[in-house]
């Protein structure tokens, strides 16, 4: 599986966001270094180690909530003049610092690493597994894990200990699905404030056209007609599967796949001339290309269900007969891509 | 697992707000009308009654009736929503009425956020030691609840979170002190309705049999002294003067008028005696103060007659500092003073001007008089006792010739009426007499049994001098305090006995005392204080605010410092030297795997960059070396890698290699 060149993107969209956001304090030399938050991009698979520099905080909802009462708490103190008052508002109002602390403490130090990512239909969710690491021997709680527009994943992460965490996200496009960041959040202890974190894995899922829910390859091809070779059952060769037929000869049923479930097949032997699938753009005329692809997606499963032997022929591109896992992934992906 | 953020909370934190709730409430059953506690503990039974049997919370109809009943049992109650006491009354009620509709987490964030205010309504009403502790613990607990909330929850039956939200609390502490220390303490924002229904004991402004009865069976304190220095007054000179009154109707005596006067001036005669006095809350303005008082006091002036009083009121313990001279000389008394303290009311009885005039052949001069009728009192049977009988239409003539049994208000009162009837200009002044020293803490107790009137007559040459008519009858009175209690169980004079007991009181006391000195009464002035032995002689408001911002800002950034410094999974130098290493500029598009060690790195960077694979080598090497090598770190080969890797670090990159 290859994935998309996104070091360009990422590195321009970082550079531009640290310049929006720096105020003009901010650039003055020595403070700059201070109030620079890096959001450097990463190639695949390398480790992200939130750092200082990584952790955003603002108060949440309640956070405001809380801020609101504690100044209702200092005017009533103010007001009737109890010390005491003012020590449970000014307690509170540490709290709240502490707790600032803890929820940027919980995010701090934790690595992550994004995971290989299967291939998905479209249609079907995409699950990017990330690899985290608590090597801070600290208890993490409640970490939330989410991505723009799919699940959200809440976990403890044990004290030096690492998880695989799956997030799914719902695939609407073929081609390859970059989700974005992966958001690593957290509100713990207090719910005051929210610390987040990206973490630019460079994860991509490749998603292959939805396949056809029906239709047959165009005859043509299944005969081999025009290419002249005939498909002419031998027994020397073994050139595919096709499903059973009343007469075939117990010897050449392929009794793996009975017993795989996938269904009686016979085994087909040719002569050197094999039969071939020739699976053509061209010979699907007048469609919606999202149509043709979809119906070219499903021969490709269908002809490699059979372990037929098949070619693909798109506008641009021709990827040679073959067949198995690596020549069904190829001919998808270029389906996905096109 | 339950998702966070999700609008479903726990039972089991129902439960344990539910309690919390009901613990923060409970001291309240003292404060507030029981019809209204009543109807709060009904609302918590039945959302603990809902809780156990899983019904459904009340609907919106029934919701909407409950809450009229509640807000109809404050009306009923206290007449108004105004006013603190109401105030609180609606807050609890609201409270009760809240816990049944609590379905999601911003229900349990506001009910926790509400309890925190319902805990300061408390502090409204009792500000002691063992409350504060208690409601120490109800905090405690809810902090542990949000802590709670703010996970994810894989047991329902986990135990709370004590131990996080104590260190959490205790690491708010020192900034806490800070802020409480420095936040400077203004008047109120605007003026709150004091509800006057609760009695506080202490002074009033009129005197008239029987008043100071309840006063001193109370063994309340009602402030506390330190001196300054080492010479506390002796008990027979330690008179606190209150309220001073002038005018009489025969059996109520009065205070008249209370004006600013700066002419108050005497001349000092001895040495002055510097103290301070720390005022409970009382529910007049008087602050006392031994004869005779003078200095400014923040807030507070002084009267013709030297009464100290605040200009505000005595809401909240209070203290002050003020220098008394007991020996002292006035020159003049004005011509009003003379026809004030020489008012009579019209019930003066002809037996009471004959005795006066009984006195006035043999005594040339105002002395004598006030000799013999101070010895009227000392010969003929008179009796102290807080249990008088009944007196009529006419205390004064009724004390003087029949009863003859009173204590101070009576003596004072008479002792003034004869002798105005002598032509002596006097009043009589309230206040308190002795106290207690506390060996403890060295400091003065002064409790509302000691509560004592005396006069004050206007002798020539001398000016207002102080006349105390129940030391002639029980000098022991004045040398030392009264137990009230054995007063009243019949017998008629007893003194106060120390024993174990009162050891144990007298520590508690202390205890209580600089639990009002540095927390309850602290303000502005303990704040001066405070400061001037920092040696910071005086503060602008706005240098306090910012103080306390740079306090915050210095403690968070203290936490994340340390935090961050001990986040370091490696504290190993060399392992530190080697990471420095990996993330060289050079090797930023090879990192390292988190399975490949040293050598296999040094071996595919060195053949993606052939120019540094020599110094790739090299350093990888060294690194090996010094960690897995017998030499252990030699000091010298750490250097040597240091320069290394810093020269590797900033090498750039060379495309031509």
């Amino acid at each position: 599986m290859t994935l998309p060149d996104m070091g360009n993107y990422s590195m321009d969209a970082a550079a531009t966001d640290e310049k929006t956001a720096l105020l003009p304090i901010m650039k003055i030399p020595p403070l700059r270094h201070l109030f620079r938050l890096k959001r450097r991009p990463v190639r695949p698979g390398e480790t992200i180690t939130f750092g200082i520099r990584r952790i955003y905080i603002l108060p949440t909802g309640q956070g405001m909530l809380f801020s609101l009462f504690l100044l209702l708490l200092l005017i009533g103190s103010i007001n009737y003049q109890i010390n005491l008052g003012y020590m449970l508002t000014f307690l509170l109002a540490s709290l709240g610092m502490v707790a600032m602390i803890h929820t940027w403490r919980n995010l701090l130090g934790l690595s992550v690493q994004g995971g290989r990512v299967e291939p998905v239909f479209n249609g079907q969710e995409a699950c990017f597994p990330l690899h985290i690491s608590e090597r801070n021997r600290r208890n993490r709680y409640a970490v939330r894990f989410s991505l723009a527009d799919g699940a959200v994943v809440v976990r403890d992460l044990p004290a030096g200990e690492g998880q695989r965490i799956p997030i799914h996200a719902p695939t609407e496009r073929r081609g390859a699905f970059d989700p974005g960041p992966i958001t690593l959040s957290s509100v713990y202890p207090l719910g005051l404030f929210r610390a987040w974190c990206y973490a630019d894995t460079g994860m991509s899922c490749l998603v292959y056209p939805t396949p056809a829910p029906s239709g047959q390859p165009p005859t043509e091809s299944l005969e081999g007609g025009e290419s002249g070779g005939s498909s002419g059952k031998g027994s020397d060769d073994f050139v595919g599967l096709i499903p059973y037929r009343e007469g075939d000869s117990l010897r050449h049923i392929h009794w793996k796949a009975l017993a795989r479930e996938r269904g009686l097949v016979t085994k087909q032997f040719g002569g050197d001339q094999a039969q071939r699938i020739s699976l053509d753009w061209a010979l699907l005329p007048g469609m919606d290309t999202e149509i043709r692809l979809s119906l070219l997606c499903r021969f490709v499963l269908l002809a490699d269900e059979q372990q037929q032997h098949y070619h693909l022929k798109l506008p641009g591109l021709h990827l040679p007969e073959g067949n198995g896992e690596r020549h069904k992934h190829d001919c998808l992906a270029a389906l996905a891509r096109f | 697992m339950r998702e966070l953020h999700e609008g479903t909370i726990p039972r089991r934190h129902i439960l344990i707000l539910s309690l919390l709730l009901i613990a923060a409430a409970l001291p309240h059953t003292l404060n507030l009308a029981p019809s209204v506690m009543t109807f709060f503990f009904a609302m918590m039974a039945a959302r603990l009654v809902i809780y156990q049997r899983r019904w459904r919370t009340p609907g919106r109809l029934l919701k909407v009736a409950l809450t009229l009943i509640g807000l109809f049992m404050v009306l009923l109650h206290y007449r108004s929503i105004a006013g603190y006491e109401a105030g609180t009354a609606l807050l609890t009620v609201m409270l009760g009425l809240k816990m049944l509709e609590v379905h999601a987490r911003r229900d349990l964030y506001l009910t926790i956020f509400l309890t925190w205010f319902l805990i300061i309504t408390l502090f409204l009403f009792d500000q002691g030691i063992l409350l504060t502790l208690y409601l120490l613990l109800v905090v405690w607990g809810l902090v542990a609840l949000l802590i709670a909330m703010n996970r994810v929850i894989t047991d329902e039956r986990a135990p709370l979170p004590l131990r996080e939200a104590g260190g959490m609390l205790l690491q708010a502490v020192p900034l806490m002190v800070v802020m409480f220390l420095l936040f400077p303490r203004f008047g109120p924002l605007w003026s709150m309705p004091f509800d006057t229904s609760i009695a506080r004991s202490g002074l009033s402004n009129s005197l008239s049999p029987g008043s100071f009865e309840k006063l001193v069976q109370s063994h309340q304190t009602a402030f506390r002294v330190h001196f300054e220095e080492e010479n506390i007054p002796p008990p027979q000179e330690r008179y606190w003067r209150g309220p001073v009154m002038w005018w009489s109707d025969g059996r109520e005596w009065r205070v008249t008028t209370i004006r600013a006067d700066e002419n108050a001036r005497f001349t000092p005669l001895g040495d002055p005696i510097h103290y301070s006095v720390t005022l409970e809350p009382s529910p007049t303005r008087w602050l006392l103060a031994l004869d005779l008082p003078t200095g400014a006091v923040p807030g507070a002036f002084y009267t013709k007659d030297f009464q100290v009083v605040s200009r505000s009121d005595i809401d909240a313990t209070r203290r002050y500092r003020l220098t008394s001279y007991p020996d002292y000389r006035m020159e003049e008394i004005t011509p009003e003073e003379w026809q004030m303290g020489l008012q009579l009311p019209n019930n003066i009885t002809p037996r009471m001007r004959e005795l006066v005039a009984e006195w006035q052949p043999a005594s040339r001069s105002p002395e004598q008089v006030v000799e013999q009728a101070l010895n009227h009192f000392r010969d003929n049977p008179f009796y102290y006792t807080l249990e008088p009988p009944g007196l009529g239409r006419n205390p004064v003539d009724q004390f003087l010739f029949e009863s003859r049994r009173g204590f101070c208000e009576h003596y004072a009162a008479s002792f003034v009426t004869l002798m105005r009837l002598a032509g002596i200009p006097s009043r009589i002044v309230t206040g308190y007499q002795g106290g207690e020293l506390n060996p403890v803490g060295n400091y003065l107790i002064v409790r509302h049994s000691d509560a004592h009137a005396w006069s004050e007559l206007w002798l020539e040459g001398r000016g207002w001098v102080r006349v105390d008519p129940t030391a002639a009858v029980a000098p022991e009175r004045i040398l030392s305090s009264i137990d009230p209690t054995s007063l009243l169980s019949g017998r008629e004079i007893n003194y106060r006995q120390a024993g174990m007991g009162i050891r144990l009181e007298l520590l508690i006391d202390s205890i209580n005392a600089r639990w009002n000195r540095w927390i309850l009464s602290y303000d502005n002035s303990s704040q001066s204080w405070l400061l001037m032995q920092l040696g910071i002689e005086y503060l602008e408001t706005k240098w306090k605010f910012l103080l306390i911002i740079a306090f915050s800002l210095f403690l968070l950034s203290l936490g994340t410092w340390w935090i961050n410094a001990r986040n370091r999974p490696s504290s190993d130098p060399l392992r530190r030297l080697y990471d420095r290493f990996c993330s060289a500029p050079l090797l930023h598009n090879y990192p390292r795997q988190p399975q490949e060690g040293p050598h296999d790195y040094a071996q595919r960077t060195a053949a993606q960059l052939p120019a540094h694979a020599a110094q790739i080598r090299a350093i990888s090497q060294l690194y090996i070396t010094l960690r897995y090598g017998r030499s252990g770190s030699d000091p010298q080969q750490m250097e040597r890698l240091k320069e290394r890797i810093n020269a590797f670090y900033k090498a750039k990159e060379d495309k031509k290699g």
